[in-house]
């Protein structure tokens, strides 16, 4: 099992988005959990992680609950994280499994979860030096 | 097992799919690299080559597709010419053994019943399920047991039933009634593993003492 070999965070204004794709081994998605983490903690000015898990097939206990643990301890650094894209056959297996995912943010695609990281990053504080405005208000479609 | 037909005339094929979904620019960089990525001697595209290749290509396809209905429907295209012809599943298909020891048996285990289920032709929901279950299972022997073994086996009826054995010599499950109603909280895992396999298997028999090793058996209808 290469592992982490394919682990790819791309910064996207002021959004760190990471891909997740195929099979994960336990010590791959415990390993991506400690990456992730320290990348988070390293970049300057980020507010947002989107975790792309649109390539996951399966996410068994394991997986879920360490996914989970990221989006936890991103909060903890101040950092919103969004789970974008998930399969519906995996989101059915979750619900079935019962794991509590009330507290993390998701969204259908990529597209909605930036949008969702800009309303979060315009509410509570607003940074100095130039941010990117929110987005147009009435947004169509 | 090898394939009548050439990468040349499967080529052709998925060319004309990925045409009507993707611009006409990339599809033959998608589909070079997801050749090259799959099959590894161009002469000769075996069964596994074309699961490989299809799962490429639908990779390739999300990433470049935004729209969720077009990429189910190009998806089934894409399995329809890579898989459309598959042959009746054969008796050794159909019995599977994976010995589970380490981490990277977990990821064994769910292509194997994952392959299982592509030859049985079960949907991809119940497909994500049972993947799911082996995962819990064969986690549970990783982590518990130290090594085991799960065997598979598809048994004739209508509908047909997959049976999923865990043996392991480890030291048994002590307080099996609170692991099942997912109340047990361990520290290595959830306990939520043992409980959702119980709650999605149609019946599942647990074998289990102190220091005697458990089995476990579940089975679920393939339909």
């Amino acid at each position: 099992m290469p592992g982490l070999g394919n682990l790819q965070v791309v910064r996207l204004r002021g959004n760190l988005l990471l891909s997740l794709q195929g099979e994960l081994s336990d010590a791959a998605v415990n390993a991506l959990k400690e990456t992730v983490a320290e990348k988070v903690s390293r970049s300057q000015g980020v507010t947002g992680l989107i975790i792309d898990v649109s390539g996951i097939d399966v996410m068994d206990s394991y997986i879920s609950r360490t996914i989970r643990d990221l989006s936890v301890i991103c909060k903890l650094m101040g950092v919103t994280t969004v789970l974008a894209g998930m399969d519906p056959h995996v989101a059915m297996t979750l619900v079935e499994m019962g794991l509590d995912f009330s507290g993390v943010h998701t969204a259908l695609n990529l597209d909605v979860a930036l949008d969702r990281l800009n309303e979060v990053a315009a509410r509570p504080r607003r940074r100095r030096g130039q941010r990117r405005a929110a987005p147009r208000a009435g947004r169509a479609g | 097992m090898e394939d009548v037909r050439t990468l040349d005339e499967l080529s052709k094929k998925l060319t004309l799919v990925l045409s009507d979904y993707l611009s006409q620019v990339i599809v033959p960089a998608v589909l070079r690299t997801a050749v090259r990525r799959a099959v590894p001697d161009p002469k000769v595209v075996t069964m596994a080559d074309r699961k490989n290749l299809l799962q490429q290509l639908q990779r390739s396809v999300n990433l470049y597709m935004a729209n969720r209905t077009a990429f189910e429907k190009c998806s089934q295209q894409l399995e329809d010419v890579l898989l459309g012809d598959l042959p009746a599943p054969r008796p050794e298909d159909r019995l599977r053994t994976v010995q589970v020891k380490i981490d990277a048996d977990i990821v064994t285990a769910r292509a194997v019943v994952r392959d299982m289920c592509r030859t049985e032709g079960v949907a991809r929901a119940l497909e994500v399920t049972l993947a799911t279950v082996i995962s819990e299972l064969a986690r549970n022997i990783v982590l518990y047991a130290g090594s085991g073994v799960l065997t598979l086996t598809v048994l004739e009826g209508k509908p047909s039933v997959l049976q999923i054995q865990s043996i392991d010599s480890g030291p048994g499950i002590r307080d099996l009634a609170s692991v099942l109603d997912g109340s047990y909280r361990s520290k290595t895992g959830m306990g939520l593993g043992l409980a959702y396999v119980r709650k999605v298997m149609d019946e599942v028999v647990i074998d289990s003492s102190p220091g005697k090793g458990t089995s476990i058996t579940a089975r679920k209808r393939l339909d």
